[in-house]
């Protein structure tokens, strides 16, 4: 990664403002072919004087910007299929590094894209020969395993997996049933556990070839039952079996039977839904499942599905004004965590597929969430609730988050070595479980301002970790450990001054 | 071909001793992948007797490959072995193309038989732009090369451009970009390598085992148009929403299909010729059996964002079925067969019932084939309503198009109860009889030069006899050979296949030369 306009700012440079020129040229990083179509964006640092833009480029790969005040800008190229790149990136998972366009001077970027990576191989029998048309599975290689993609080998037994991010991944091939007899999920390479899995690295621009996977024969199960909806006549119903290895759907017959088979043994979590008619609404039911046998008589019946009454109090127990305040939610299932998506609640209602869900409010300068309390899950002392809340859902509900009106604050200044200040340097704070040395809510990031200055608002009070540098995107926790990020105690109602040092890692980071 | 005729000599010989012999004979074999010898476990091996009628004995092979027949009556019988994505082989098969040759058991005997399967063959390259850059999830189809170009099916690029078609039948073959608008830009569909005409389409031609690499397409980029709008549905649900429908666009390129009550957004299209239907669930009387609804949409020059699409109930069918005197025939007697078609090509065949003389066919362009029952064939079909416009006229015992859903046409097949038939012997070079040889009856159009209904085949007898009955009257081609597998028109043509005139209630005594390539 072109890396020439890596700069430290001074804050003098940031105050330029006369025109300045910008262009270059995108090319596909592997064969140095020029990227027609590409899109760049220029976002000014905070506190400069220009405005955001983008375009893209020509057949020929090029880009030019009309001209623009003079400043520290961060530029992003990217264009489908290919890992975007913030210009001056030090590798995948490092930050952009803003690029400071001069007064009535132009600028020259080459920007080289990579593409994401790919694990390839084979899915054969006991002969070497390949097995058509066989699922594979690739998980992140974290504990549980987390499924990011699935493919399905072709008639030599070949499957790629592409779109992968740098990073280790397990390869799995799915339950298949043959005439003679069915193969369990295999791990690369040929063990039936994760604990057994040899994990694969992957980075851009690269394919991992040969990651070859022998399934393993084994007995397989059927599951099936009759599901009953009340008031629904026999409409045919959508069930669906979700597993570690993604989920699959069947409709009931006429007599409401469904079944799913072949089923390796394991644990999984049964969803089914029909439509409302014109009395009720729609239906459904949820049942967690652990597979070891064969099955035909797991029935259970649809009902209304539930619905969450969701009430805001401040710690007193008076109504707090909920106006300002949005919910998340996200699904979790075997098969992984769904989107987290804003809820559209009506008198502060939601109606909800049965199931575990998980809600947080995003940070708000005006409050914090101090407790949670739902079905089956209510904040104890010590424990925060300014995260995600999982709660099983299986009829209406009741859920309230208890509000403060007095958060905390975290401002201060980036420097590096030579306590010069910083322009757009990311800055990391991580909500932070001291004891159990873990991140106990989501990562939250911003830029420095064209002063080197940060600021974040809307604190529950507690630990939490602050990092400054351009070395990592959204650094997971053991990375905020390795940088040796800063503890800090944000205090109820209390702003915390706290200067970061600029952490530089000592070897390129890949 | 001299060594096969021996064997096919030799084998009439035997057959006479063979016959009535009761005592059970054993085939044991092996089942490899033609291009490394691997042993291929999981393959089926099919036994078929030929002239008793008997039923087929199915195995599959073991994780060594090997397979074991122990069931079999002494006989002539023609051994299939297959495997998913392999091309099946049947013994004694000169190439792909041609068929088998028949195995003679005797009793209490073994017989060892191998098969090396070859694999289907694909076609590999990417989809590129204008700087050899790989387009990602760009959609393409794959054509066989005919006129018009035949869609065989369709695949989605992956990230780096690149496409794999496998699976297919060695022959000739032409590749095309699907229309496809993205944020930066849309392109047209394009033949490999870079032409917009079939005309000026580059062909490949494909064998068994192996893989034609780097047959890259360059989509040229040009402007595409919406197709938008909404569809009617005449029924509301019981909550009074209208009823959900499915929605297929049909073209050139394959079909889209998605599912609305209200509004519908197909993927940009290029200028040229679609089709939309629609069918939802009606209210299950025979005059609403589904919501149902028809439109062509001829693409030119312009945007379509407002197409309204009626999607009414649809009536059922009248049908009719009677002899040739004027008595009617019981429906339950006959099988109706149908398949819609539209631009993508003819759909899958389906058996419709007949219920109170009524069938239900949704709207759209259908082909209809009667199979008459026994001592039965199609003399005449009528329909009141609309046929398609420059559909050809065909001859009645094959496919008859019709455009349903009007409501107000009525289907009326005429059978006659003296069907023509064929038979006849099949002699090889030295004009000695030939038994278990491949004998197809082609319907055949003299004037269009076309094929009339589905091609039959049959096996000569122990005696190197073949028979067809149930013949509706008119021109049919013969061909007796070992040289082709279900042979195509043309084939039949360049096979030098017997044309000849089957006329109602005659028994036409036809004998056959065995048709040898040289």
């Amino acid at each position: 990664m072109n890396c020439s306009l890596t700069l430290v700012l001074s804050l003098g440079l940031a105050a330029a403002s006369h025109a300045a020129v910008l262009r270059g040229m995108v090319v596909e990083a592997q064969t140095g072919r020029p990227l027609a179509r590409a899109l760049i964006v220029v976002q000014p640092v905070s506190g400069g004087k220009g405005a955001t833009q983008s375009l893209r480029t020509n057949p020929n790969g090029v880009f030019e910007f009309p001209p623009m005040p003079a400043g520290a800008y961060l530029i992003t190229a990217s264009r489908r299929a290919f890992a975007p790149v913030q210009y001056g990136q030090k590798g995948w998972k490092s930050s952009g590094v803003p690029v400071v366009l001069e007064e009535a001077r132009e600028t020259n970027l080459r920007i080289a894209l990579p593409r994401y990576g790919a694990i390839t191989g084979r899915i054969v029998d006991e002969n070497d020969v390949g097995l058509p048309e066989h699922d594979v599975i690739a998980y992140r290689n974290a504990r549980p395993p987390v499924m990011v993609g699935k493919a399905s080998t072709d008639d030599r037994g070949v499957y790629r997996i592409f779109g992968l991010e740098p990073g280790a991944y397990m390869i799995r091939s799915a339950t298949k049933m043959y005439d003679d007899g069915g193969y369990l999920p295999t791990f690369y390479k040929d063990a039936t556990t994760a604990d057994g899995a040899r994990p694969v690295e992957v980075v851009l621009d690269q394919d991992v070839p040969d990651i070859t996977v022998r399934p393993t024969p084994g007995c397989l199960y059927s599951l099936g039952g009759s599901i009953y909806n009340p008031g629904g006549g026999r409409a045919p119903l959508t069930v669906t079996l979700v597993s570690d290895m993604g989920s699959e759907s069947v409709s009931t017959d006429a007599n409401g039977r469904y079944k799913f088979s072949p089923v390796a043994p394991g644990k999984y979590e049964l969803y089914a839904q029909a439509q409302g008619g014109r009395t009720q609404g729609a239906m459904a039911a949820f049942q967690p499942v652990e597979i070891d046998r064969d099955q035909s008589d797991l029935n259970f019946s649809l009902r209304p599905q539930p619905e969450v009454q969701f009430a805001f109090e401040d710690p007193k127990g008076a109504p707090f004004d909920s106006s300002s305040v949005q919910v998340l939610a996200r699904q979790k299932q075997l098969s992984g965590e769904g989107a987290a998506q804003f809820l559209s609640l009506t008198d502060n209602r939601h109606t909800f597929a049965p199931g575990r869900w998980e809600f947080s409010l995003p940070p708000n300068y005006a409050f914090y969430v101090a407790a949670f309390r739902g079905p089956n899950r209510e904040t104890r002392a010590g424990e925060r609730a300014d995260g995600w809340n999982e709660v099983v859902l299986t009829q209406s509900a009741l859920v309230k988050f208890v509000l403060s009106g007095n958060p905390a604050a975290v401002h201060g200044a980036v420097t590096n070595a030579a306590r010069d200040p910083v322009a757009g340097v990311p800055v990391y704070l991580e909500p932070y479980d001291a004891e159990g040395r873990r991140r106990a809510g989501d990562l939250r990031m911003v830029r420095t301002d064209v002063q080197g200055q940060f600021r974040f608002t809307g604190l529950a009070p507690g630990a939490y970790r602050l990092l400054g540098t351009f070395e990592f995107q959204m650094p997971d926790a053991s990375t905020m450990d390795a940088a040796g990020a800063l503890v800090i105690r944000a205090e109820e109602g209390a702003e915390l001054a706290q200067d970061v040092l600029q952490y530089v890692a000592a070897t390129t980071h890949q | 071909m001299r060594l096969r005729l021996k064997l096919v000599k030799w084998l009439l010989l035997l057959l006479p001793a063979l016959g009535g012999t009761l005592e059970a004979a054993i085939i044991r074999g092996a089942v490899v992948e033609n291009l490394t010898g691997k042993p291929l476990s999981r393959a089926q091996v099919t036994a078929q007797p030929i002239g008793s009628g008997g039923p087929a004995v199915r195995v599959s092979t073991n994780p060594s490959g090997s397979f074991e027949i122990t069931t079999l009556r002494a006989g002539a019988y023609i051994v299939t072995a297959s495997r998913q994505n392999f091309a099946p082989v049947q013994y004694g098969q000169k190439d792909f193309r041609s068929a088998g040759l028949p195995v003679i058991l005797e009793d209490v005997s073994s017989t060892f038989l191998n098969f090396r399967l070859p694999r289907l063959a694909a076609i590999s390259g990417r989809v590129v732009d204008e700087n050899d850059v790989g387009l990602p999830n760009h959609d393409l189809a794959i054509y066989r090369n005919a006129h018009p170009p035949e869609l065989i099916r369709r695949m989605q690029a992956d990230e780096r451009g690149a496409y794999r078609f496998y699976g297919l039948d060695p022959g000739s073959y032409l590749l095309r970009t699907v229309a496809r608008e993205y944020e930066e830009g849309s392109y047209l569909p394009t033949f490999s390598k870079d032409n917009t005409t079939v005309e000026e389409a580059r062909a490949v031609e494909v064998n068994l085992d192996q893989e034609i690499a780097n047959f890259d397409v360059r989509p040229k980029q040009g402007r595409l148009y919406k197709m938008e709008g909404t569809v009617l549905p005449g029924l509301p649900t019981a909550t009074g929403e209208p009823v959900t429908v499915r929605l297929t666009r049909a073209s050139e390129m394959g079909r889209d299909q998605m599912e609305t009550n209200r509004g519908f957004r197909f993927p940009a299209a290029a200028p040229g010729d679609y089709e939309l239907y629609a069918e939802g669930p009606g209210d299950g009387s025979s005059n609403c059996f589904i919501l149902g609804g028809y439109l062509p949409v001829p693409v030119k020059d312009r945007d379509f964002t407002d197409i309204r699409m009626p999607v009414p109930c649809v009536r059922e069918t009248p049908v009719s079925f009677y002899e040739k005197r004027g008595e009617r025939i019981e429906p339950q007697k006959v099988q109706l067969l149908a398949r819609r078609k539209d631009l993508a090509g003819p759909g899958e065949t389906r058996l419709l019932r007949v219920s109170v003389d009524r069938v239900q066919l949704p709207p759209g362009r259908w082909e209809l084939m009667v199979k008459p029952p026994a001592n039965y064939c199609v003399v005449a079909f009528s329909y009141g309503g609309p046929r398609t416009d420059g559909a050809e006229r065909s001859r009645p015992d094959g496919w008859n198009e019709v455009s349903a859903g009007s409501g107000s046409g009525a289907l009326r097949f005429t059978l006659s109860a003296s069907p023509g038939a064929m038979h006849g012997l099949v002699s090889g070079l030295a004009h000695e009889p030939l038994s278990g040889a491949p004998v197809y009856l082609e319907g055949y159009d003299a004037d269009s030069h076309k094929r009339v209904g589905d091609l039959q085949m049959g096996l000569t007898d122990a005696r190197g006899n073949y028979q067809f009955r149930g013949l509706a009257p008119g021109s049919y081609r013969l061909l007796a050979s070992y040289e082709f597998q279900h042979p195509d028109t043309a084939t039949m043509e360049y096979a030098g296949a017997k044309l000849v005139k089957v006329e109602e209630g005659m028994d036409a005594p036809q004998d056959l030369e065995l048709s040898v390539l040289r």
